[in-house]
Formats: structure tokens, C-alpha cells, sequence
């Protein structure tokens, strides 16, 4: 059985990271999740019968719908993706921690250009923390189609990340 | 081997050496970019703000709680405002001291001062009106324009249940016109004329039709209130969207209106005899 403590204590992150990848922008996935939980918290009694799968689901679903709503409400207004919070690692000297966000906010932005059906398999798996079977669930496809889908993610990455900043030095020189 | 052989196998060699590097190296990339990834999605679950979240969700909840709380509250209030109101004017009209068709100048020309259709839709309505024929006067023809109908006989109007007429009230805004639904008797009248009762609770509508099915007139017995000092039949009225009021005096405190649309003098008065004279 779920109380709504237990579901924001386990899948807090998959809501936030699913809200992100449709929206990719830290502040809407934030208020997006917000919304879910409320929304959660008006169902408690309809999600606590449900099974692990039915729940993340839903979750999902809320999440990510809410998120195409803001995408299809904001339609001319453009705005900056940002990486999900300042993803600046206290432990890190001041010069470390600014290569690593450098180096972070390039990956989210390559994670960023990937097309949907890319991008949230890789977003789920990485940030979310799911396996590969969880996001097929939650996805409605088969255990084969994320992995096909994830490793066209890596390549589109690598092209992104690697190939093109090669050509760029390239160009360069 | 020759040095052709040797020079070919040499490129086999180097090619799938070449082949193999650039695999290594693809894997190298591969696993750097998941690196990446798990590093990156280390900070940011690091970063989460799992606690800042659950408190503005909870004060969201609470904040909408108080929101639909506070709108409960208000719609009980209106509510209650609407119902003391209600009370009120049905208290001021039952007691006579206001009249919600408003007060008419005794002197002045019934044409120019009678309330306006528009002011005077739907109007108050009373039950129970007898089949007695209000014109049993052979001299009054209908097919005569120039003269309303003479009511001479007005006092023999009989009319059933005029205690509680009486003691009724009336409110323009709360009368519900008729719908074709709750239609209860009609019968077909000269010139095709059909007329339709029908009893809501709040009053009794006479409505007629034609035999297109149009809405000609509308009738209805009306306390007279403002308009007690007008002299029996007098009241002829054209409007500037067409339409023709009647209004008679029948009894001390009593008056039928009448309101048609589209119709001549003679369909009027013709109207008004088929009313009194076979009022359901």
C-alpha cells in the first residue's frame, strides 16, 4: 500500500526528469512536478490500490501530459533549456567544478537536441534511475525497443559531442 | 610469398588493425559519453531539491484547500443574501407597498405611459379562469376596429378561484414563460387560433397559436395594481416592434393583458372575444 509520503519519497525524481525531458527547463519541470503531486495527493486514495508498474505510469503519464500542455501554451515564447538545477558539485575546486559544469551543460544540451523518443529512454535510465524493463512499462514499448532506442541515442550523442566538436578543431585549423 | 603476397597481407594487417582501433575507440566514446551521463545524472540527483519540492506541494495543497474553502464560504454567503433578498420582495409585493410592473399615472395618455413589451414580458398570470363568455353582447362584433371590446358586462365575469388571485403575488423576473412541454388542454378557435394553457407554479400562461403554429398572443389576468383607474377596455396599444397590447379592466382589481405579435386590429379584437369567450 502507497500513502503519498511513500510515492514523493520514490518517485519524486521520475516525475521531475520526465517532466524535463519534455519541457527541458529546470524551472517549468519543477512547477510541473509540483503540479503532479497535487494532484497525486487529490488521488492518494485511487493510487495507493495501485500496483508498482500502474503507479509509475500514471505518474508519468500526469507528468509528461502536464508538460505538453506548457510546451503546446508556450508555443512562440522561446525558452533557454537549462540542465536539470546548477549541477555544480561542492566538492570540486572553483576551477574543477567549472569544467564540470562546462562539460555538463554540453551534455545537456547534445541530451537536449535528441528527439523525444531518444531523449526520455536516456533521461529515465540515466536520471531517473529506471532499468530498462521500468522504462519499457512506463513507455508501453518492448524490453528490445529501449535498447535499440538507447543505443541510437549514444551514437546521435557521440556524433554530437565528439564528431562535431572534432570537425569544429578541424575547421579550425 | 612474393612481395605482392607480403605487401597484401601486410594491408590486411593494417586494416583490420585500423578496423579494430577505430572500434576500441568507438567503445572508448561509447563508454566516456555513459560516464558522462552517470556523472552528470549524479549531480543532478545530488542537486535535487527533494525537500524544497515537498514543501511547496504541501503549501500548494493547503493553499488550494483554503481557496475552495473560501469559495464554499462565499457561494453560502450569496446564497443567503439571495434568499433574505428573495423573502424580502416577495414580502414588499405581498404587501402591496410594491408593484413590480411599476406605478401608472391615472391621467396620463394610457399609450404613452403603459409600460413598454419589453418591461412588461411574462407577465403575472392568475388560475382557474372560467369558460364564462366575458362578451355575451351581440352588439360587440369583433370585426369592429374602431371600438374595443365593450365590457359592460365585466362583473359577470366569473372567475374561479379569484380569491387566491388575489391573494397571489407576482414577480416579472421569477414567471417562467411556457415551454411546448408541459402544455396541458388547447383548443382550436376561430380563425384557425389555438389556445394552449399551461400551469408552472408560479402562474397560469395562456398562450395562442396560429395555424402556422406561430406564437400570436399571450394573455394572461393580472392583478391591476397601477392601472386601476383606467376605464374598462380602453387600452389599445402598438408598439414599436410590432406588437399590440391590450389591457382591460374587468373587474375592480383585476386586468387581462394582452400582448400579440404581427397581427391587425381585427385579429386582436377577434383574439381577445376567442379568449374571454373560450378562455381554457
Amino acid at each position: 500500500m502507497w500513502n503519498f509520503d511513500s510515492i514523493y519519497e520514490q518517485y519524486s525524481r521520475l516525475v521531475y526528469f520526465a517532466a524535463y525531458s519534455v519541457v527541458k527547463n529546470n524551472d517549468e519541470a519543477f512547477d510541473i512536478s509540483q503540479e503532479v503531486f497535487v494532484r497525486a495527493y487529490n488521488n492518494e486514495s485511487k493510487l495507493c490500490r495501485m500496483s508498482e508498474v500502474q503507479l509509475k505510469g500514471w505518474l508519468y503519464k500526469v507528468a509528461t501530459n502536464a508538460a505538453l500542455d506548457i510546451v503546446r501554451k508556450r508555443k512562440r515564447e522561446v525558452l533557454y533549456d537549462t540542465p536539470p538545477f546548477d549541477m555544480a558539485d561542492g566538492a570540486l575546486g572553483p576551477e574543477q567544478e567549472y569544467i564540470s559544469l562546462e562539460s555538463d551543460t554540453e551534455l545537456m544540451k547534445a541530451v537536449n537536441s535528441l528527439a523525444d523518443i531518444y531523449r526520455q529512454p536516456v533521461i529515465l535510465h540515466f536520471f531517473s534511475g529506471l532499468g530498462y524493463q521500468e522504462i519499457a512499462d512506463i513507455l508501453g514499448v518492448t524490453v528490445g525497443t529501449i535498447k535499440s532506442r538507447m543505443s541510437r541515442a549514444k551514437a546521435q550523442l557521440k556524433k554530437e559531442l565528439y564528431e562535431d566538436s572534432d570537425d569544429h578543431s578541424a575547421g579550425e585549423e | 610469398m612474393d612481395i605482392k603476397d607480403e605487401n597484401r597481407v601486410l594491408n590486411e594487417i593494417g586494416e583490420q588493425a585500423t578496423k579494430a582501433d577505430t572500434e576500441k575507440h568507438h567503445d572508448l566514446e561509447y563508454a566516456e559519453i555513459e560516464i558522462r551521463l552517470e556523472s552528470a545524472a549524479k549531480r543532478a540527483n545530488a542537486d535535487f531539491p527533494r525537500d524544497r519540492l515537498y514543501n511547496s506541494v504541501k503549501l500548494e495543497i493547503v493553499r488550494r484547500n483554503k481557496r475552495r474553502r473560501d469559495l464554499y464560504r462565499g457561494l453560502s454567503i450569496a446564497a443567503c443574501i439571495m434568499i433574505c433578498l428573495s423573502v424580502g420582495l416577495f414580502a414588499l409585493i405581498n404587501d402591496g407597498s410594491f408593484s413590480p410592473i411599476g406605478t401608472l399615472d391615472p391621467t396620463a395618455s394610457p399609450a404613452k405611459d403603459l409600460p413598454t413589451p419589453t418591461n412588461m414580458t411574462e407577465p403575472m398570470v392568475t388560475a382557474g379562469v372560467t369558460s364564462t363568455p366575458l362578451v355575451d353582447d351581440p352588439d360587440v362584433s369583433a370585426k369592429d376596429p374602431g371600438n374595443m371590446v365593450s365590457l359592460s358586462s365585466a362583473t359577470a365575469v366569473s372567475l374561479e378561484g379569484f380569491n387566491s388571485v388575489s391573494s397571489m403575488s407576482y414577480s416579472l423576473g421569477s414567471i417562467t414563460p411556457p415551454t411546448e412541454k408541459k402544455m396541458v388542454p388547447e383548443r382550436v378557435l376561430e380563425k384557425g387560433w389555438r389556445v394552449v394553457a399551461e400551469k408552472n407554479a408560479d402562474a397560469s400562461f395562456i398562450v395562442a397559436y396560429n395555424d402556422k403554429n406561430e406564437k400570436c398572443y399571450e394573455a394572461a389576468l393580472l392583478k391591476s395594481r397601477g392601472i386601476l383607474d383606467m376605464d374598462i377596455g380602453e387600452c389599445l396599444i402598438d408598439t414599436s416592434d410590432g406588437a399590440k397590447i391590450a389591457i382591460w379592466r374587468i373587474q375592480e382589481d383585476v386586468c387581462m393583458y394582452v400582448r400579440c405579435m404581427g397581427i391587425s386590429n381585427d385579429d386582436l379584437l377577434c383574439a381577445l372575444k376567442s379568449f374571454v369567450g373560450e378562455s381554457v
